[in-house]
C-alpha cells in the first residue's frame, strides 16, 4: 500500500488523522507507532520481526551501553554497529556475496535470501546514526522506549526515509493538534508529490523500457532523459508526501532534493540529490576517515570508499558499485583538474555538461548488468544517429510530458508559480485549484486503468 | 548478563549464516533426471529436441543452460511436453524459469479456441525449480510426474 494509492487516500489517511486528533496527547505517540507498524505488517508481513528485533536490540544495547569504563563502551558500542551491519549485509548482500564466490570456488547448494526486507537500509541507517551519536556523545541516551519506536517506526519516513537524525526528530517537541495551516501545508506538499509521482513520474514509465534493446542513437538518449526524470520525480514525489503526511500532524522531516538538475558541477549536484543520505555518508564516514584534511592520498582513498559504499546501499549488484565509483573518479577528477577549467566556462556550458554526466551515470543505476549498460552506453554514443520510427512515435507522443519534467526539474515552473503567488495573487488561487483538479482528474484516472507504478527507491 | 547477550548473538550470525545451506535440496545427477522423465512417458510418442530446435521455441541459448531436455509429443495437435534445464548460476535460472512461462503462455495462445483438452493440460501444467534444475510439465499426468521428479531430491 503506497502513498498515492486510492486506498491510501481516500481511507487510510482519513482515518490515521481522525484517530490521531482523539488520542489524547499522552497517547499519540502508541497510537503512531501501532499504525506505523500495522501499515508496515500489511506490506510485508514476515519483515516486521527484523524491524522490532533491530528497534528493540538497539534500545536495550545501547540503553545499558557503559557510562564509565571506555574500553566497556566501545565494544558496546561495536557490538550495536556491528550487529546492525551484519543483519543489512545479510538480507541484501550476503546471497549476492554467496553468488560471487560461487563462480569462483565451489560452494555447496544453497537458498540465500531472495526477498529484502521492505526500508532496512534506510531504518538501519537511522539506528546506525543514533548510535554513533550517543557513543560520542553528540546526544543523549533515549531511555524512553516510545520515544525510541516513535522516532525508529514513524510510517512516512520508515519505508524511504528521509533518513532523519534523532536529535533533529525529538527537538519536534509535543503532537500537537490538528491545525489548518498544518493541514492546508501538509496537503499542498502531499498534492504536490502526487502530481509528480502520478503525472510525471509514471506518465514517462514507458520510454526508458522501450529504450532497451534499441540501435538508435537518439531513441538511446530519449530513453536515458526520460529515466533522469523519471527517477526524480518519483523519489522527491514519494518525499513531497511523506513531508505532507507528517506535517499534516505538525511534524516537519526534512527535504531530499533541492533541485538537482540544476547543479553545474558533480560536487553541486550531490549537495542538492538525496540530502539526507548524502549528509549521512558525509557525517558518519567521510569525515571520520579525514575527509580532505589528510593530504591528497588520503583524500582520494576518502572519496573512493564513500563513493563505492553509496553505490553499495543502493543493492547489490555490481552496476551500483560501478555507479559509485563512477562518481568518486569523477569527483576526484572535478576536485582536482576539472575545477579550475569550470571557474572559467559559462554557467551553462557547466550545467549542460553536469546534466550530461548524471544522465550517463542513470544508465549504469537502471541496467541489470553492467554488460547491458555498457551496450546501452556504445548505443548511445555510436549507435545509428539516423531518426527512426520508433524514436519518433516515442518523442510524438511524449514530448509534452517531457519537457513539462524537465521544466519542472529545474524550477522553471516552481519560480513562475512563486511569482504568480507572490504578485497576482486571484490568478494563483484560480491557479491552484486548477492543478487541484487536474490532479485528481489524473490520480483517478490513472488508479482506475490500475497504470500505477510502485516507487523505484522501495527496493532499496 | 551482557557478556550472554553478546554471545548470543554471536551464535546467531553464525546460525545466520550458515541458514541458507540448511536443507537445501541434494545434488542429483543429470542421468536420473533424464532417465526418469524417459520412464514417464511414452517413449514412440515424444521426440527430443536438440539445441537449435529449443533455441526457436524456448528462445533460450546454448550460454542459457548447461543441460537441456526437452521432450515434445510428436503430434502438432498436442501440447504434451516436458523440459527440464539444468543450471548453475542463479539469475541464470531465473531467466529460464521466465522463458519456461512465455513457452507456457505462447502454447496457451496457441490452443485457445481451438483444442481445449490441450488447454486445460497447459492450465493445469507445472513450472518448478529443484537444486539446480527448472522444469516445466505439460502433460496428462502432471501431478505423478512432477512427485515423482521432486522425490529425486
Amino acid at each position: 500500500m503506497e502513498f498515492q494509492s486510492l486506498l491510501f487516500i481516500i481511507f487510510i489517511l482519513p482515518v490515521f488523522l481522525f484517530f490521531y486528533q482523539i488520542s489524547s496527547q499522552k497517547n499519540r505517540k502508541i497510537f503512531i507507532i501501532i499504525f506505523s507498524l500495522f501499515l508496515y505488517t500489511w506490506q510485508d508481513p514476515y519483515s516486521i520481526f527484523i524491524l522490532l528485533f533491530l528497534l528493540i536490540m538497539n534500545y536495550l544495547l545501547i540503553k545499558y551501553m557503559d557510562e564509565i569504563d571506555e574500553k566497556r563502551r566501545l565494544v558496546d558500542f561495536l557490538v550495536c554497529i556491528i550487529m546492525n551491519v551484519f543483519l543489512l549485509f545479510y538480507v541484501k548482500y550476503y546471497g549476492f556475496v554467496l553468488n560471487q564466490l560461487s563462480s569462483i570456488i565451489h560452494l555447496p547448494n544453497y537458498h540465500a535470501l531472495e526477498t529484502i526486507p521492505l526500508g532496512i537500509s534506510f531504518y538501519v541507517f537511522s539506528l546506525l546514526s543514533y548510535d554513533i551519536d550517543v557513543y560520542l556523545r553528540k546526544i543523549e541516551k533515549e531511555y524512553n522506549i516510545i520515544d525510541f519506536a516513535f522516532y525508529v517506526s514513524f510510517f512516512p519516513k520508515l519505508i524511504m526515509g528521509p533518513i532523519i537524525r534523532y536529535q533533529d526528530f525529538k527537538n519536534q517537541g509535543k503532537l500537537k493538534n490538528l491545525n489548518k495551516e498544518n493541514l492546508e501545508k501538509g496537503f499542498e506538499l502531499f498534492l504536490l508529490g502526487c502530481i509528480q509521482k502520478v503525472c510525471i513520474d509514471n506518465q514517462l514509465d514507458p520510454i526508458w523500457d522501450i529504450a532497451q534493446g534499441t540501435s538508435s542513437a537518439w531513441m538511446a538518449w530519449l530513453g536515458i532523459f526520460s529515466y533522469t526524470l523519471q527517477i526524480y520525480f518519483d523519489f522527491q514525489g514519494y518525499t513531497l508526501m511523506a513531508i505532507g503526511v507528517t506535517r499534516m500532524i505538525g511534524i516537519y522531516l526534512p527535504g531530499n532534493f533541492q533541485y538537482p538538475y540544476c547543479a553545474t558541477s558533480i560536487t553541486d549536484f550531490w549537495r542538492r540529490w538525496h540530502q539526507t543520505l548524502s549528509f549521512w555518508f558525509r557525517d558518519y564516514i567521510y569525515i571520520p576517515l579525514g575527509g580532505n584534511r589528510k593530504g591528497v592520498k588520503t583524500h582520494i582513498r576518502n572519496l573512493i570508499i564513500v563513493w563505492m559504499l553509496t553505490g553499495l546501499w543502493h543493492g547489490a549488484n555490481w552496476t551500483f558499485i560501478a555507479w559509485g565509483l563512477y562518481y568518486g573518479v569523477i569527483l576526484i577528477f572535478e576536485k582536482y583538474i576539472w575545477m579550475n577549467i569550470q571557474k572559467k566556462l559559462l554557467n551553462f556550458i557547466n550545467w549542460f555538461i553536469t546534466f550530461i554526466i548524471v544522465m550517463i551515470g542513470w544508465v549504469l543505476f537502471a541496467s541489470s548488468t553492467i554488460q547491458d549498460a555498457l551496450q546501452y552506453l556504445k548505443i548511445m554514443f555510436l549507435g545509428s544517429w539516423k531518426i527512426n520510427s520508433l524514436f519518433y512515435i516515442q518523442l510524438k507522443s511524449s514530448w509534452w510530458i517531457l519537457g513539462i519534467g524537465f521544466l519542472c526539474s529545474i524550477s522553471f515552473i516552481h519560480n513562475i508559480y512563486i511569482y504568480i503567488k507572490i504578485n497576482h495573487n486571484k490568478l494563483y488561487i484560480v491557479l491552484k485549484i486548477i492543478i487541484i483538479c487536474l490532479t485528481w482528474l489524473f490520480f483517478f484516472m490513472y488508479s482506475a486503468s490500475d497504470t500505477m507504478q510502485s516507487f523505484l527507491y522501495f527496493q532499496f | 548478563m551482557k557478556k550472554y547477550v553478546y554471545i548470543i548473538l554471536l551464535l546467531l550470525m553464525i546460525i545466520l549464516l550458515y541458514v541458507p545451506f540448511y536443507n537445501v535440496d541434494a545434488d542429483v545427477v543429470w542421468s536420473d533426471v533424464e532417465t526418469t522423465c524417459a520412464d514417464m512417458i511414452n517413449g514412440k510418442e515424444f521426440e527430443k529436441w536438440n539445441d537449435k530446435i529449443i533455441k526457436k521455441y524456448y528462445k533460450l541459448s546454448k550460454d542459457d543452460y548447461k543441460k537441456a531436455l526437452v521432450l515434445k509429443h510428436s503430434s502438432p495437435t498436442e501440447a504434451q511436453e516436458i523440459a527440464v534445464f539444468y543450471q548453475e548460476d542463479k539469475n541464470k535460472r531465473k531467466y529460464i524459469r521466465s522463458m519456461l512461462e512465455d513457452r507456457k503462455q505462447t502454447q496457451y495462445n496457441i490452443f485457445k479456441g481451438y483444442d481445449m483438452k490441450q488447454c486445460e493440460y497447459i492450465k493445469k501444467s507445472s513450472i518448478f525449480e529443484k537444486g539446480d534444475y527448472v522444469f516445466l510439465i505439460i502433460h496428462k499426468n502432471v501431478s505423478e510426474i512432477e512427485q515423482k521428479l521432486k522425490s529425486l531430491f
